[in-house]
């Protein structure tokens, strides 16, 4: 399946783009696709648990499964400002 | 004292043309360390309560840190302190730059100024000496103007000043106080404050050294701050805020439920959307970037002048918008106009207004305007709708210039509510003064902080909400038993700030500020030392509201920012603050009764260098 990801912040900076289209096995969870991402994207914020996950418009945790279509938002919160 | 401090501190008397210089005790130094903390010390012994805070008998304090001016990295940073005209209570806003090392390096540990000249003037300090000038010819002008008129004036093209706009002139209460161009010691109408002495600007040339006891301890930190900005677990968000300012992460707040959208009524997925957050992002402020800005001693430099020369607002050279103003004027108006954003961000530079409350109060008068409590009529033909850019800017300069409606909206949305005798049921402040952008339903934490830090509505005071807002699990909703953490980052926050370093050294490392006050000082600056700082500094600000009548009960937080009730769709359905437990387990940690927030009499005596407060609050 494919799913689509946004990414934010030092994020973006970090992939070089703001979107992404990732393949991953059916069924797939948030926290496998975090994994996935962290392989290409050399960021903590895929690994240290300080991003904040939605998909479809809805919050999302590790365990959250993802479905073909969908559209996961990756916003690091940084925290200050 | 063996390094940190002047050891003097500057007393102005605008009425009788006075001026004085007295020493600051070695004790009250180690006890309530710097900025706020002997501000409120001092403030307190000088002012009566009752006073007007905008009339003669008010107090004004510009006062730095021990670690300004000794080359700690971060430490460029001062306070502001007063009684604020819009709570009636305990003020305190910080700035970065150069204002407040410059201040110290010209031999003054802080400037209190009291009284009202009878003319515009301005205080001019060059190396332990200082005089009161006229500013006929300042009055009026600019922040940026004012600065390189004092610049042509005195020669001194390094000169350093903090000043105030129109907007501080006017004694608008949401005036700020700009130095080094564009940092603004910016909440609850310091600004004001400084208007209401016919004070224009304190203007500061200091060539001396600053006394640091462990030269070869505080390098060592210096090393420390800067492999920990290089290799630690924040490099990326460094790095991100070197190149991008607050800014960076603009977008990703909007859209997460961090920062409030549609005056904290609407959803920001939903209501802003992808397109529109992505818009106001400073990264896509980044092609008008000119060059980098650092306050004093900053590795990281997070400001940035940008140039805009092209669009509906030609502004020239002007200053990179921060985060809170990105969302005050943006997702809280559902403004995704990025020009509009720089233009208002200048505005309120230029004139010398917050532009947290500034922005929120445009959002509370669109809301009033699109319920029909306020009409075109009113607003001069302004179409206050949500979203609408030029209207956005026509009411913020309209604000900036007090003309129309912006006459009583330059007094804050909560006074103006009360001026216009309608839209309270709109308003999102506590003890009168705007929220700033951080939402409580996405991290609970913040509304402890806004309702009960003795400066209310500030984003900058520590506790929870930072810590839960990097998590994103549920259990940050879980309020029991939060008092022994919620102390411990407020403790952080307070022992930093007071020491006149910037908060972004967290990113650094955490417990950077003891460390460099520990070898600026040479003070044994343990744990114990920061656990009694900070509740003395805590309880001395806590003590001035007191004084004031102030209750517990008189800070609620609005309605929105907790959830009550829920909202019903996007990240934060759902989503509820359990603010009386916040509330009622950090009181018990600051040992502050519930009903009257008087600190217990033990807890007091046992802090030390607070037995005036005893005297008065038990008598």
């Amino acid at each position: 399946m494919e799913v689509t990801v946004k990414l934010f912040a030092h994020l973006r900076n970090m992939a070089g783009t703001d979107q992404l289209r990732v393949d991953l096995d059916q069924g797939a969870t948030v926290a496998e696709l975090l994994d996935h991402l962290s392989k290409t994207i050399d960021s903590p914020a895929l690994t240290d648990n300080s991003t904040s996950v939605m998909v479809d418009h809805e919050n999302a945790v590790p365990e959250t499964t993802l479905k073909d279509g969908d559209e996961v938002l990756l916003l690091p919160i940084i925290g200050g400002g | 004292m063996k390094g940190g401090y002047a050891g003097k501190m500057l007393f102005v008397d605008l009425s009788k043309g006075k001026i004085e210089t007295k020493e600051l005790a070695e004790e009250t130094a180690q006890r309530f360390v710097g900025t706020y903390g002997i501000g409120a010390r001092v403030l307190y012994d000088m002012m009566k309560p009752g006073v007007d805070p905008l009339g003669p008998e008010a107090a004004l304090g510009f006062v730095t840190g021990p670690l300004n001016g000794t080359g700690a990295l971060f430490g460029g940073r001062y306070a502001v302190v007063c009684k604020s005209p819009v709570t009636g209570g305990w003020n305190d806003a910080n700035a970065g730059g150069h204002f407040g090392p410059e201040l110290k390096k010209a031999g003054f540990d802080a400037v209190f100024v009291s009284g009202a000249a009878d003319r515009p003037v301005y205080l001019y300090i060059e190396d332990g000496e200082a005089e009161i000038r006229d500013a006929a010819d300042l009055w009026g002008k600019m922040s940026v103007e004012t600065l390189e008129a004092l610049i042509e004036e005195t020669g001194e093209k390094n000169l350093r000043a903090a000043v105030i706009g129109p907007a501080g002139e006017k004694q608008s209460l949401m005036a700020c106080i700009i130095n080094d161009r564009h940092r603004a010691a910016g909440r609850g109408g310091a600004g004001a404050v400084m208007g209401s002495k016919n004070l224009k600007a304190v203007a500061v040339k200091g060539t001396g050294e600053v006394p640091v006891a462990d030269p070869e301890k505080l390098k060592e930190a210096n090393r420390m701050a800067t492999d920990g900005m290089k290799n630690g677990s924040n490099a990326e968000t460094v790095k991100g805020y070197s190149n991008y300012g607050t800014g960076m992460g603009t977008s990703g707040y909007a859209l997460s439920g961090d920062s409030p959208v549609k005056n904290w009524g609407g959803v920001g997925v939903l209501d802003f959307g992808e397109e529109s957050a992505r818009k106001i992002d400073s990264i896509a402020l980044d092609k008008y970037k000119k060059k980098k800005y650092a306050c004093a001693s900053c590795a990281l430099g997070c400001g940035a002048y940008l140039e805009v020369n092209e669009g509906e607002w030609p502004l020239g050279v002007t200053f990179r918008p921060e985060y809170e103003t990105a969302a005050a004027f943006g997702t809280m108006c559902l403004n995704d106009n990025a020009a509009s954003i720089m233009k208002c961000n200048h505005i309120c530079n230029e004139y010398g207004l917050d532009t947290i409350s500034t922005g929120a109060t445009v959002a509370w008068a669109t809301e009033c305007y699109e319920n029909g409590l306020i009409s075109k009529e009113e607003t001069g033909g302004i179409e206050l709708t949500w979203g609408n850019a030029e209207a956005i800017v026509e009411i913020t300069q309209a604000i900036a210039g007090r003309t129309g409606l912006g006459e009583v909206l330059a007094l804050g949305s909560a006074r103006a509510a009360e001026k216009l005798g309608k839209g309270a049921e709109y308003l999102q402040t506590v003890k009168g003064i705007e929220l700033p952008m951080h939402d409580p339903r996405f991290a609970p934490g913040y509304t402890r902080t806004y309702q009960f830090d003795p400066s209310p509505a500030r984003h900058v005071k520590g506790g929870l909400g930072g810590l839960q807002a990097r998590d994103p699990g549920p259990a940050k909703y879980d309020s029991n038993d939060t008092g022994a953490m919620d102390m411990m980052m407020t403790g952080i926050y307070e022992v930093l700030q007071a020491s006149g370093i910037c908060l972004f050294s967290l990113f650094a490392q955490l417990d950077l500020a003891p460390r460099m006050l520990e070898a600026v000082t040479g003070l044994n600056c343990d744990s114990e030392f920061q656990a009694s700082a900070t509740k003395r500094i805590m309880n001395m600000r806590h003590a001035f509201n007191l004084r004031e009548g102030q209750k517990p009960a008189d800070f609620v937080a609005p309605k929105r920012s907790v959830g009550d009730p829920p909202q019903e769709e996007g990240p934060l359905a759902g989503c509820k603050v359990d603010h009386e437990s916040l509330k009622r387990n950090f009181f018990a940690a600051m040992e502050w009764d519930e009903e009257t927030g008087k600190p217990s009499r033990e807890s007091l005596e046992a802090l030390g260098g607070l037995d005036d407060v005893v005297q008065d609050l038990y008598g």
